[in-house]
């Protein structure tokens, strides 16, 4: 019995294999099962002595060369007709999706979209290099990057800027291949809560006692992660690259004309 | 009897679209239909019905919808459209043309050689 019941499958395989676009595929072959279902149950109806193997067997001779049926299916049901409906309806959701979110807001939808398709793939990485910079400072120094920590600082050291006090809590220095980088939590706290925003995080750059400088961008000075925020706070961990391990301190600096000296000695390391 | 394949595949179309001119049909119902307005001359193989109803559908000469059928299954169920209805007018017209020529040629005719 299972070689019949073969014979029909594998007649349908046959026939319906060239039509590349799922759905259609199987609706064909739900139609031709119909069919093969229809001509079974009549012959066992007018030849009662008929098997069921023996009717399946003769339904299929009588259905034709399934190579044949399918050649000629294949070529009526083209896949990129289905594929370009498909897409299509996709489009369609996905422009009322950015017309829905995006024109109370901003009048360029191209922006809206990359902006609505980049955020939170930049979410999810700064919560990883959170993350990371975290196992770095406070824990056994083996994130899950190459690289081993060298020295463990406990800065503690504030500054006024402005009308801001920075302090600078946790510090490590990393070395990962030929460089060393000083990794370091800092703390913005504003006297007026209203004024704390992120843009005051770039302008950030500082120097060694090595007569090194290093300015804000990537190599240099930036921050890693994501930016915690409160009310009139903000907290963030910061990168020093290619800081010489032979340096014994590291003076923080903010743009010119501003009155910021934040030194961080790096002889004091944590046991 | 069998036919010669090029009579036959010179007219399924018509066949096909002349079966659903009296109501909507499934494609083992039309064979059914086929074989037995014609005596069981015209018995074509079932499995190339589809291919033809698809193209004819595909082209909008037909329509289909899913219903249940006599025997309590769900069929697809196909429906001749009003430019179906058009395209079978001018294949009968088509036909009787032949068919007249074919007749006049076979019966000696004057106008036997005239197919214009």
């Amino acid at each position: 019995m299972n070689d019949k019941k073969r014979s029909i499958w594998s007649w349908l395989d046959l026939a319906t294999a060239g039509i590349r676009f799922k759905p259609d595929r199987e609706a064909v072959r739900q139609e031709l099962t119909d069919h093969l279902e229809d001509k079974i149950a009549d012959f066992q109806r007018i030849f009662p002595d008929m098997t069921r193997a023996e009717a399946q067997d003769r339904a299929v001779s009588e259905m034709g060369d399934p190579m044949e049926v399918g050649r000629e299916l294949a070529r009526i049901h083209k896949p990129w007709l289905g594929y370009l409906w498909r897409v299509s309806r996709i489009l369609v959701q996905v422009m009322v999706c950015v017309a829905i979110v995006g024109v109370p807001f901003r009048s360029n939808p191209v922006e809206n979209l990359r902006s609505a398709l980049w955020t939170p793939v930049q979410d999810a990485w700064e919560r990883w290099e959170n993350r990371a910079v975290s196992d770095v400072l406070y824990g056994d120094g083996q994130p899950d990057w190459d690289g081993e920590r060298i020295a463990l600082y406990s800065f503690g050291e504030k500054a006024r800027l402005g009308h801001c006090t920075i302090s600078v809590g946790r510090g490590a220095l990393w070395q990962e291949g030929d460089g060393t980088s000083l990794y370091v939590e800092l703390r913005l706290d504003y006297d007026r809560p209203w004024e704390a925003g992120k843009g005051v995080l770039f302008y950030f750059w500082a120097e060694d006692d090595l007569g090194n400088r290093y300015d804000y961008d990537r190599p240099g000075v930036g921050y890693r992660g994501e930016i915690l925020e409160g009310i009139g706070w903000l907290a963030v961990n910061y990168r020093v690259d290619d800081v010489s391990p032979e340096a014994e301190w590291l003076k923080l600096h903010y743009m010119p004309g501003t009155d910021l000296d934040l030194t961080l000695d790096l002889t004091e390391v944590r046991p | 009897m069998k036919f010669d394949k090029g009579l036959i595949a010179g007219s399924s179309t018509m066949l096909v679209l002349s079966l659903l001119e009296r109501g909507d049909m499934y494609g083992y119902q039309m064979i059914e239909e086929l074989a037995r307005r014609s005596n069981d001359a015209f018995q074509m193989k079932e499995g190339t019905l589809y291919p033809l109803l698809h193209a004819l559908e595909k082209d909008k000469y037909l329509t289909s919808y899913q219903q249940e059928a006599p025997t309590g299954r769900q069929r697809k169920y196909y429906r001749l459209t009003r430019k179906g209805k058009t395209l079978l007018d001018e294949k009968k017209a088509e036909w009787a043309k032949f068919h007249h020529g074919v007749n006049d040629v076979l019966s000696g005719g004057a106008n036997a050689l005239s197919f214009s």
